[in-house]
């Protein structure tokens, strides 16, 4: 049985590769024509639309993604930074340039439209790095026309000093990325060096790049680490002199170097535990993996308990006999089933919170326990409307009130209904919550995102994180069908416990 | 102890109870009965709230149950109800569903409250079935067990709405002798049923419900013997016969048997007297009077105990079916069983008679 299922899989995934394979091998294709894969929200976005209007372009949240497609062959072109594209063909043989710079695009540091004196005091940082060298020192240490490894500097750091809130990209090698569990790069080094100066300590807030923007429209962050200064931009970000020129450039696969299907296939099994220690053992990822899988577990486990607890007061509202309490929870339950939770959290996170200090993971919370409580409330309903009103009569007829009757009469029998649908309802939660990479939390979809960014590689991370989640869903399914197992009446003892039996 | 003064009961435009006003003694066993939809349960479900009156007072021991302040659940504890429907609790043993009210109500400490449930299940005689759950027990198991329950919380009256009306007929039996049992040792009932002789026999006192109200009043004989008012009269003459129409070539024997045969058993009738009733009338109809148009009617009597069956149909002569030589046969197997059988002509119309001794 095992080794069948074995076979399956394994007969699965040649079929992928050989079909990915196959899809690769084409004739060079011009860029006006292509498949060309570019970034949500950046500039070679704007670019492609307007100089290949006929490419069919496919848009990615990062280049990590889109340098994936391309490596699968769902891409001809990927378009994207210079300092990127260096970093991308230095890990994947199979890739190089394809064109020249496209644009005059340098980074700029973005602060945030409210705080016009903490952007005068970062420019004359800047100003003074540039003119005295240091900028072009930090910009030597991680970019490396020749592909060595990066020269790391220990930045000084405050301990106990206000915060700088700093949204960041950490899919941006070399400019910005995860190492050792912490923040790397260009990008970085610069915003610590500012900070130290400035009496600053840097919080980061690792987001996808289309959500900079409204991050700091919104005042979640106080800068960004590096965007491009344009006109549509700078009306709701002020921007200091630019520090490095960073033009968009076109990555395509390098045919000669393209291996065979079937090496490929020797190589992949050959690599799974290359792959396990790629994604797990270097420079310790399975920490971030591990607090991401903590994050994921607590925002699960309080929304359950928030969102159940609102779902009895929702449950309650909806059989009062009081129509408008009648009426304002079935609006409230039509109201939330009918929103993405992926939308109401960015509306919670940028729209309705925009401005309160309030930690991210809070608003993941209150979005997960409310769409929790409009789901479980109806669970309720359904599990107490179950319960023939008879035993409830029975109860108030033997002098029990309604508050006895209920925890003794209704909630036992009722609880019976509402498990096994309660279950099902808490899972689909469970993974539902891999979305808060939305409003930069490093739950455990995220920490795979990162450590993808990293290894340059897709299969072995998601295998695995759709692994863990499955085996924290089905830890909790098991402790609820103890929990199940323990009210279902015809499994009881056939005795009353603490009573003497006289014959 | 209990007292009622001015009840009123009204759902929306509909008076189904006005200004009904009574009161029940300790020790009294009081039968309810009346048409359907006449009120009888609302007026039980009245007495402990589980209908909130329009208006009228409410007085147990002289406290007044329908007052706002009144502590409601305090006094329906005095006061157990047993249901149609018989409303177990279906996720609790029979003995837990015993204890329940005990252990958490009157705080009777758990050895107790089991003790006393035992006790009361080995009065009903289902000691046996302690362990089972509800749904394991038979309807009229299940009743005899809501019985007990009610019981186990000690009340001082015991309202029954109907307890025998959702049961099989062969179960009807053991509640009944469970609720005999319990009138003979003195338990106050107030029991709306629609079961007449089990009425008769136990009540000390029997409400006619109609026209919204208590319409009469009085001991078994009064009532049932001897109605005063019309429509105390018309119910009485109704339950206590049973009429058919006989529409000649499209006779169907079969529902007739199965009609009369229902009848009989509501009115506890023996096995083997219904059979006798279903072989009579079957000669009668089939053999001797064969395509006849005319009505059926059997009734009893509770005071001599007889049971007449006439048949009566028109045709112009008088002509007398018993002394034709053809019929001597069936005339036997119905002579065998009757005390008298008989023959009536008047103005066209032709009656047999025959009556049975009880």
């Amino acid at each position: 049985m095992k080794a069948r299922i074995v076979l399956t899989i394994a007969c699965i995934l040649i079929c992928l590769l050989a079909v990915s394979g196959c899809a690769s091998e084409k004739a060079v294709v011009p860029v006006e024509t292509s498949r060309l894969g570019v970034m949500v929200g950046s500039t070679n976005e704007k670019y492609a639309k307007e100089h290949y209007p006929q490419a069919k372009t496919e848009h990615f949240n990062n280049y990590v993604d889109s340098t994936a497609a391309l490596k699968a062959g769902k891409l001809d072109y990927a378009m994207m930074d210079y300092a990127s594209a260096l970093n991308f063909i230095k890990y994947n043989p199979g890739l190089k340039l394809a064109s020249g710079f496209l644009t005059d695009e340098k980074y700029c540091i973005g602060i945030n439209m409210k705080k016009p004196e903490l952007a005068q005091k970062i420019s004359a940082v800047l100003d003074q790095y540039l003119s005295d060298g240091t900028m072009d020192e930090i910009i030597s240490h991680w970019i490396k026309e020749d592909g060595s490894d990066y020269t790391f500097v220990e930045v000084p750091k405050l301990a106990d000093a206000p915060v700088l809130k700093a949204a960041t990209v950490s899919s941006r090698e070399p400019t910005a990325f995860m190492l050792n569990g912490g923040y790397s790069g260009m990008e970085i080094e610069l915003i610590e060096r500012i900070a130290y100066e400035l009496g600053y300590k840097v919080e980061y807030m690792d987001m996808e790049f289309s959500a900079m923007v409204s991050a700091m429209g919104s005042g979640k962050a106080d800068v960004c680490t590096a965007m491009y200064n344009t006109p549509e931009r700078a009306e709701k970000i002020l921007f200091t002199e630019p520090f490095f020129p960073n033009p968009q450039v076109l990555i395509t696969n390098d045919e000669k170097a393209m291996s065979d299907n079937v090496a490929k296939i020797t190589e992949f099994f050959g690599s799974v535990g290359k792959s396990f220690h790629r994604t797990f053992i270097v420079e310790n990822r399975w920490k971030l993996v591990f607090s991401g899988l903590r994050l994921t577990v607590m925002i699960s486990m309080l929304s359950m308990f928030l969102g159940s607890l609102l779902g009895v007061l929702v449950c309650m509202m909806n059989r009062s006999k009081i129509k408008l309490l009648t009426t304002a929870s079935k609006l409230y339950i039509r109201i939330i089933q009918g929103i993405p939770i992926v939308v109401m959290l960015m509306i919670l996170y940028y729209v309705l919170f925009g401005n309160v200090d309030i930690d991210a993971i809070i608003v993941a919370v209150i979005a997960f326990s409310l769409n929790f409580s409009a789901y479980t409330s109806e669970i309720f309903r359904t599990g107490m409307d179950a319960i023939d009103k008879g035993q409830r009569e029975a109860a108030a007829a033997s002098g029990f009130s309604g508050l006895q009757s209920f925890f003794f009469i209704t909630l036992p029998q009722a609880s019976r209904h509402i498990i096994p649908v309660y279950k099902g309802e808490f899972v689909s939660m469970v993974k539902m919550t891999s979305v808060v990479g939305y409003i930069a939390i490093q739950d455990l979809t995220k920490a795979s995102d990162i450590i993808r960014s990293r290894t340059y590689e897709a299969f072995f991370p998601l295998i695995a994180t759709a692994l863990i989640y499955f085996a924290i869903t089905y830890l909790f399914i098991l402790i609820l069908n103890v929990i199940e197992h323990k009210i279902d009446p015809k499994r009881k003892k056939r005795s009353i416990r603490g009573v003497k039996v006289h014959d | 102890m209990i007292k009622i003064t001015g009840l009123t009961k009204r759902f929306g435009d509909l008076t189904v109870l006005q200004n009904v006003s009574t009161e029940i003694g300790k020790g009294e066993v009081i039968s309810i009965i009346g048409p359907s939809g006449c009120g009888k349960s609302t007026f039980l479900r009245c007495i402990n709230l589980l209908e909130k009156p329009t208006a009228g007072e409410i007085f147990i021991n002289g406290e007044n149950i329908s007052d706002r302040r009144a502590d409601v659940n305090r006094l329906r504890q005095k006061m157990g109800m047993v249901f149609q429907s018989f409303n177990l609790y279906s996720h609790l043993m029979i003995i837990e569903n015993l204890m329940l009210g005990p252990q958490k109500l009157l705080k009777t400490p758990r050895q107790q409250a089991f003790d006393n449930g035992m006790k009361y299940l080995e009065m009903v005689g289902l000691a046996g079935k302690a362990y089972s759950y509800p749904d394991e027990l038979s309807g009229g198991q299940k009743q005899r067990a809501a019985i007990a329950r009610t019981l186990a919380m000690k009340p001082e009256i015991v309202l029954f709405d109907e307890p025998t009306s959702a049961l099989d007929p062969t179960m009807v039996g053991e509640v009944l002798a469970v609720m005999r049992k319990l009138a003979t040792e003195g338990l106050t009932m107030l029991i709306v049923t629609h079961e007449m002789k089990f009425a008769r026999d136990v009540s000390t006192r029997v409400l006619y419900m109609d026209e919204q109200g208590i319409y009469e009043e009085g001991s078994s004989e009064q009532v049932f013997d001897h109605p005063q008012r019309p429509k105390t009269r018309a119910f009485i003459h109704k339950i206590r016969s049973f009429v058919h129409k006989i529409e000649g070539k499209h006779f169907d024997l079969y529902a007739f048997n199965a009609r009369l045969e229902q009848f009989l058993k509501r009115h506890m009738f023996t096995e083997k007297k219904i059979n006798t009733m279903l072989l009579i009338s079957e000669e009668l109809l089939c053999n001797i009077l064969p395509d006849i148009e005319g009505e059926y009617m059997l009734e009893y009597s509770d005071e001599t105990g007889e049971t007449t069956v006439t048949v009566s149909y028109m045709k112009e002569e008088e002509e007398n079916p018993l002394t034709s030589e053809e019929h001597s046969l069936p005339l036997m197997i119905i002579q065998n069983s009757a005390k008298d059988v008989s023959y009536h002509f008047a103005d066209n119309k032709n009656t047999i008679k025959i009556t049975l001794e009880g």
